[in-house]
C-alpha cells in the first residue's frame, strides 16, 4: 500500500490547463475549506482565541484582579534566567523518554504479538490493559506511592530475591524519582498507545501478512515488514501523544511526589500551576505556558520528522 | 494461518505479564476501597474485614449522582460534536488541496499543546464574560475544542492512508466529495471512529482542571471533581478517595469494553477486494 | 470497474445528530436551572467552605447550621464543601463573579486574603463587628491574622475582613509508652531536654521523631517551630507581618536551619523520611513506632479506640530557654462576607453564630478547638468525653489563646515562601545546599516581595 496520498483526486479524463481546470482546483479547494470550516472555527473561538489573550497577558503581569501592568520582556527574562525553569524542562527530556520511547517499545511489541497471532482471553486482556490509562491519576498515584513507599511491595520483592541494595525509597530519591516517575507514566500511557496502534493494525490487509510468509518470513520479518510500515500514522500520532503527555502531566507529578524531594521531579507543567493558582502572577504563569507550547511544537515536529511519508 | 508454537505461547506469556502488571496497582485501589475509612493511612493492606459499604457511602457524601450526571452531559455531547466536525476536517486536510493546509493542519495540532494550566484562567474570565462561565455548556465547548486538536490529525492521518482506489471508483462513478466521504470511506473508517470515541470520551471524562475552573461559580461538578469530597488539607481519606474512584471509573471502561469488541476485531474487509 | 459496495449510512449519521442535538438541549436546559439554584436571596443564605475531607468539622457545622435554621424561620442554609487546594485555587474566580457566595472562607496570605482585600473583593466587616462586639470577643492577637491593609501591603493591619470560628496549633506528639520504655518521665521544656531525649531513643533504636517531607507541610512547621523556639515570638511575628526589618539570614534563623539539619545528620528523623506525606507520617506514629513526631491539632481524633490512642500526648514544641507559652498557632480559614453578597446581613449573623459561645461548647464537644473558648474550658472539656490526645490538643490550644502567645506560620511571610520552604528543605538535609545557601534561597524568595510591597 503505498502512501500516495495525492490531495485533490487523481487525474481524471479532464484537461488540467485552461480556465476550467483552474475553476474546478478553485472549486475544490472551497469544498475543502468548506469541510474544515465548521471545525476550525470552533477551535479558534474556544481556544484559540484564550491562547492570543494568554500570549498578550505573557507581556504583563497580571493578579487577576487588579489592572494589568506591561512589563514587557521581564517575565520571559527572569524564566530564562531561572536555573529552577530550566531544570525543569531537563526534566522533562527524561519523562519523554519514558513516556514516548519506553512506552512506545513496549507498545510496538506486544502489538507485534497481538496483531498476528490468536492470543485467549483477547478481550479481556485488552481490557485489563487499557485500565491503567481511564483511572484518574489522583488514585493511580496513591497506589503507586504505596507501591513504592520504603516498606512497599517493590522493594518487598526485591529483598524476597536478594536484591536488598537495589531497594530504596524510590519517590523519595534525588535519583531515582524522576525516572520512577516516568515509570508510572509509561505504565499509564501503554493502554493509550495500544488502543490506537490496534486500530492502525485492523486496517492492515491480510494479503500482505499472506505475501510475507509465502515469501518465507518469520513472525519477526512480518513484523518489520509489514505491521511497523502499516501503523506508520498511528505511530506518529502516539508519538505527538506521549510528548505531549510527557510534558503536561501536573496531575501525576502533584499527586506523587509535588515535586520532591527538592525540586528533582519538578516539570514546567507543575511550576505553571503552582504561579497561575498559588502564588499568583498570571502573566508570569502565561510566560512560562507559552513557552511550554513552544517546546512541545518545536519537539513534536522533530520526532514527527522521520515518520513523515517520504 | 500458522503460526509456530513457540510463538504462539509467547505470545499469550508477554501479553497476560502485561496484562498483569498493568491491574496489580488497580487490584491496590480495590483493596484500599474495602478498608476502614478515616484512618488515614496510605498503606494497602487486606483489612480483616471487607466495607463494602464505603461505596455507597461515598455515593452520598460525595453526591456521586449529580457529579456522573453532568459527567454524562458533557463527555458525550463533546464526544459526538468532536467526531462530528473532525470527520470532515480531517477528510479536508488530507483530500483537498487549499492555501495554507499546512499551516492550518498544524494550528490544530498545536491544540495538543497548549498548556491548560496557564490558559484556563483567562478562559475563564473571557467565558464569564459572555455568560459561558459556571455551566456546563462553557465545559462542553472547551473539551470539544480540545478533542477536535486530536480528532482532526487522527482523521486526517486515517485519511490520507485511505485506499486511492476506493476514491477513484467513486468518482468514476460521478460521486461528489460528501457521498466518497460517507459512504466509501467512513465504513472503512469504523475503528479509528470509536478508537476517536474511545479516547475523546476518557478525556473529556477524567479532565480535572477544566471544569474545576470552568465551573468554580456554580454548583455543578463533574465526577473528578466529586473525589475532592475526600481530600482534606493535610489528611486524605484513602478508603473513601479510593471507593469514589471506582465508582467514577466504571461508566468509562464500560463505554470502553463496549466499543472496544467493535473496533479491535477483524479487518473491515471488502472494498478493496476484487 | 471494481464492485463497490454502498452502505447506508445516513442512519447512524441521523441518529448521531439528534443524540448531539437532545444532549446540547439537556445541557443547555442544565445550565439554566443550575445557575437559578445558585442566586441567593429571599431565605437561602449560600456558605462556601473549604472544609472538604474534615469529616469531623463538616460533621459539626452540619449540626451548626440546622440550628441556625430553626433559630431564623425561612433561612435555609446552602453549605458548599470544596476541598482547601480546590478552594484556595478558586477563590480569586468567585469572588470577582457578580453572582458569589453569601458567605466564604478564604485563605490567609499576601496572595490571598491580601490580593483580595486590595482588589475590593470583600466586606470590611467593621460595622458587623460592633454590632455584634466581635472585637472583645477574640483577642486582638486572633483578629490581627484576619486584617490587612486595603492596600494589600500591611498583613496584621488594617480593616478587619473576617472571622474564625475554630483555630488550630502545631506541637509535639509524643509516645508515652515508649518514652517510659527508655526511661522518659516528663515531656521535653527545652530544645536541649528535647534533644537528649531524641538521643536516648535513637541509642535505645527507637525512632526519635516521626518526620516526612514529601508533602511540604512539616518542614515549614519545623522552620516556624524552631525560630520560634530560639527568637520568641517576635522572630516570627517580624517575619511574616514585614516588620523590624526581618531577614531569614538572622541569627535565629541560622540556628533555626542548623539545628535542622544537625537533627537530619544525628538520624533523629524516620530513615527515608523524604518518601512520606504527612498523613502518612502520622499513621506511622499511631502505629506505636517512634517517640515524638511533629502535628497539628487539626489531625485530631486520632484514629483508633480511645484505649489504643490514651498513650500519646499532645505537648509544645519546647523554646531554647524554656519559658512562656507560645506555638505555631492561627485560627482556621475566617469566614468572610464576598463585597458582591446580596445577603451581607444574614450573612453577618450567620458569622456571629458559628463564632459565638454556643457553637464553641459545639466544636469543642467534636474536638475541635473553638477561637473563642467557652468559660469553662474544663467542665466543657470533660463533659465533651475526648479522648485523652483530644483533649491535650484542645486544653493546650485555649491556653496557648488565652495565656499565650500563638504566632502565625512563617511562610505566610511571602507568596513563594512555601514551595521553596518544602523544596530547599531536602537540598539542605541532603547536604546539597549549605546553611547559608538554604537561607539564602528563603531570602531570595522573600526579600525581593517585601521590597516591591514596600515601594509598589
Amino acid at each position: 500500500m503505498t502512501s500516495s496520498l495525492i490531495a485533490g483526486s487523481r487525474p481524471v479524463p479532464r484537461s488540467e490547463a485552461g480556465p476550467d481546470a483552474r475553476g474546478q482546483r478553485r472549486r475544490t479547494a472551497l469544498v475543502g475549506i468548506g469541510y474544515l470550516a465548521p471545525a476550525l472555527l470552533f477551535y479558534a473561538v474556544f481556544l484559540l482565541v484564550p491562547f492570543f489573550h494568554s500570549v498578550y497577558l505573557s507581556f504583563c503581569s497580571w493578579d487577576g484582579i487588579s489592572p494589568k501592568r506591561w512589563v514587557g520582556l521581564d517575565n520571559y527574562r527572569s524564566i530564562m534566567g531561572s536555573a529552577q525553569y530550566r531544570d525543569a524542562f531537563a526534566h522533562s527530556f527524561v519523562l519523554i523518554g519514558f513516556y514516548t520511547i519506553l512506552t512506545m517499545a513496549v507498545a510496538l511489541v506486544l502489538v507485534g504479538f497481538l496483531g498476528s497471532t490468536k492470543v485467549r482471553g483477547m478481550v479481556l486482556l485488552r481490557a485489563a490493559l487499557f485500565l491503567p490509562y481511564v483511572i484518574t491519576p489522583v488514585v493511580t498515584g496513591v497506589a503507586w506511592r504505596w507501591l513504592l513507599a520504603p516498606d512497599g511491595p517493590v522493594n518487598a520483592v526485591l529483598r524476597a530475591v536478594g536484591l536488598d541494595g537495589w531497594a530504596r525509597a524510590w519517590l523519595g530519591d534525588f535519583d531515582w524519582s524522576l525516572p520512577s516517575v516516568g515509570l508510572i507514566g509509561t505504565w499509564m500511557l501503554l493502554g493509550l498507545a495500544l488502543v490506537l496502534l490496534i486500530a492502525g493494525v485492523q486496517r492492515i490487509p491480510p494479503d500482505l501478512y499472506e505475501a510475507a510468509r509465502l515469501d518465507g518470513a518469520g513472525p519477526v520479518r512480518e513484523f518489520l515488514a509489514v505491521t511497523l510500515p502499516g501503523v506508520r500514522s498511528e505511530v506518529a500520532v502516539v508519538t505527538v501523544l506521549t510528548v505531549t503527555a510527557a510534558l503536561r502531566n501536573f496531575d501525576l507529578i502533584y499527586v506523587t511526589t509535588q515535586g520532591g524531594p527538592g525540586s528533582s521531579t519538578e516539570v514546567p507543567s507543575f511550576l505553571v500551576y503552582q504561579q497561575a493558582f498559588f502564588v499568583g502572577d498570571l502573566g508570569l504563569a502565561s510566560a512560562m505556558g507559552v513557552l511550554l507550547t513552544l517546546l512541545i511544537l518545536v519537539l513534536t515536529m522533530l520526532t514527527l520528522r522521520p515518520w513523515r511519508k517520504g | 494461518m500458522k503460526t509456530t508454537r513457540a510463538h504462539a505461547v509467547t505470545g499469550q506469556l508477554v501479553v497476560t505479564c502485561a496484562a498483569a502488571i498493568a491491574v496489580v496497582p488497580l487490584l491496590g485501589v480495590l483493596i484500599m476501597a474495602l478498608r476502614e475509612p478515616d484512618t488515614r493511612d496510605s498503606t494497602i493492606r487486606l483489612s480483616d474485614s471487607f466495607h463494602f459499604s464505603n461505596f455507597g457511602a461515598v455515593w452520598g457524601l460525595a453526591d456521586l449522582g449529580a457529579a456522573l450526571a453532568s459527567s454524562f452531559t458533557v463527555s458525550i455531547t463533546a464526544t459526538l460534536l468532536t467526531v462530528l466536525l473532525s470527520v470532515p476536517a480531517g477528510y479536508a486536510l488530507a483530500h483537498f488541496r487549499f492555501p495554507l493546509r499546512n499551516t492550518l493542519f498544524v494550528l490544530l495540532l498545536a491544540g495538543l499543546m497548549l498548556p491548560n494550566e496557564s490558559l484556563i484562567i483567562p478562559l475563564y474570565f473571557d467565558f464569564r464574560a459572555v455568560g459561558l462561565a459556571d455551566n456546563l455548556l462553557g465545559v462542553i465547548l472547551v473539551e470539544t475544542a480540545l478533542g477536535l486538536a486530536f480528532g482532526t490529525f487522527w482523521m486526517r492521518s486515517f485519511f490520507r492512508e485511505a485506499s486511492p482506489e476506493i476514491v477513484d471508483a467513486g468518482r468514476m462513478d460521478g460521486a461528489n466529495s460528501f457521498v466518497i466521504l460517507v459512504r466509501l470511506l467512513l465504513p472503512t473508517a469504523v475503528p479509528q471512529l470509536l478508537a476517536l470515541v474511545v479516547l475523546t470520551f476518557v478525556w473529556s471524562w477524567n479532565d480535572l482542571l477544566v471544569p474545576l475552573v470552568m465551573l468554580s461559580g456554580g454548583r455543578q461538578f463533574t465526577a473528578p471533581m466529586a473525589l475532592a469530597a475526600f481530600q482534606g488539607q493535610y489528611a486524605t481519606d484513602y478508603a473513601y478517595l479510593a471507593a469514589a474512584a471506582i465508582l467514577t471509573a466504571l461508566p468509562v471502561v464500560v463505554v470502553y469494553l463496549v466499543l472496544q469488541r467493535s473496533f479491535a476485531q477483524g479487518i473491515t474487509s471488502g472494498a478493496t477486494k476484487g | 470497474m471494481p464492485k463497490i459496495r454502498f452502505r447506508r449510512h445516513f442512519t447512524p449519521l441521523s441518529a448521531a445528530l439528534l443524540a448531539a442535538t437532545l444532549t446540547l438541549a439537556a445541557a443547555a436546559a442544565g445550565c439554566s436551572s443550575g445557575s437559578d439554584a445558585e442566586k441567593s436571596g429571599g431565605g437561602t443564605l449560600v456558605v462556601q467552605n473549604g472544609l472538604g475531607g474534615s469529616t469531623g468539622l463538616l460533621a459539626i457545622y452540619q449540626k451548626l447550621n440546622q440550628q441556625f435554621e430553626s433559630e431564623n424561620p425561612g433561612v435555609k442554609v446552602d453549605f458548599v464543601t470544596k476541598s482547601f487546594d480546590d478552594l484556595a485555587a478558586t477563590s480569586k474566580l468567585q469572588l470577582s463573579g457578580s453572582n458569589p457566595p453569601d458567605v466564604v472562607q478564604v485563605n490567609r496570605g499576601y496572595q490571598a486574603l491580601g490580593a483580595f482585600a486590595k482588589g475590593g473583593l470583600l466586606t470590611d466587616l467593621a460595622d458587623y463587628a460592633k454590632q455584634y462586639g466581635w472585637e472583645t470577643r477574640q483577642s486582638s492577637s486572633q483578629l490581627q491574622l484576619n486584617r490587612h491593609s486595603k492596600d494589600g501591603k500591611l498583613m496584621g493591619d488594617g480593616p478587619l475582613w473576617g472571622l474564625d470560628a475554630t483555630t488550630a496549633w502545631i506541637g509535639l506528639l509524643m509516645n508515652t509508652e515508649v518514652a517510659t520504655k527508655l526511661g522518659i518521665t516528663a515531656e521535653p521544656k527545652t530544645i536541649q531536654e528535647l534533644e537528649s531525649q531524641m538521643q536516648t531513643a535513637k541509642a535505645a533504636g527507637e525512632i526519635p521523631m516521626q518526620f516526612g517531607s514529601a508533602s511540604g507541610e512539616l518542614a515549614a512547621w519545623l522552620l516556624s517551630e524552631l525560630l520560634l523556639a530560639q527568637g520568641g515570638p517576635e522572630a516570627v511575628q517580624n517575619l511574616v507581618f514585614h516588620k523590624g526589618d526581618a531577614t531569614f539570614t538572622s541569627p535565629t534563623a541560622v540556628f533555626a536551619a542548623t539545628t535542622m539539619k544537625s537533627w537530619g545528620d544525628k538520624g533523629f528523623f524516620t530513615p527515608d523520611w523524604t518518601a512520606y506525606k504527612t498523613d502518612q507520617v502520622l499513621a506511622n506514629f499511631t502505629s506505636g513506632k517512634g517517640l515524638f513526631t511533629l502535628t497539628s491539632s487539626r489531625f485530631m481524633p486520632l484514629a483508633g479506640t480511645p484505649e489504643e490512642t490514651k498513650k500519646f500526648k499532645m505537648v509544645f514544641f519546647p523554646s531554647v530557654s524554656g519559658q512562656g507559652v507560645s506555638a505555631v498557632g492561627a485560627g482556621d480559614i475566617p469566614w468572610t462576607i464576598p463585597a458582591k453578597s446580596k445577603n451581607k446581613d444574614l450573612a453577618a449573623k450567620y458569622i456571629d453564630f458559628v463564632t459565638n459561645e454556643k457553637s464553641a461548647e459545639q466544636f469543642l464537644a467534636g474536638g475541635a478547638i473553638p477561637s473563642k473558648p467557652p468559660a469553662d474550658v474544663e467542665t466543657a472539656i470533660t463533659s465533651a468525653n475526648l479522648p485523652a490526645p483530644s483533649q491535650d490538643a484542645v486544653r493546650n490550644g485555649i491556653k496557648l489563646v488565652s495565656d499565650g502567645t500563638p504566632v502565625p506560620y512563617v511562610d505566610w511571610g511571602a507568596p513563594e515562601l512555601y514551595p521553596v520552604i518544602s523544596s530547599s528543605f531536602d537540598k539542605l538535609m541532603s547536604g546539597s545546599l549549605s546553611v547559608d545557601d538554604f537561607l539564602g534561597q528563603l531570602q531570595n524568595a522573600y526579600g525581593p516581595f517585601v521590597k516591591s510591597l514596600q515601594e509598589g
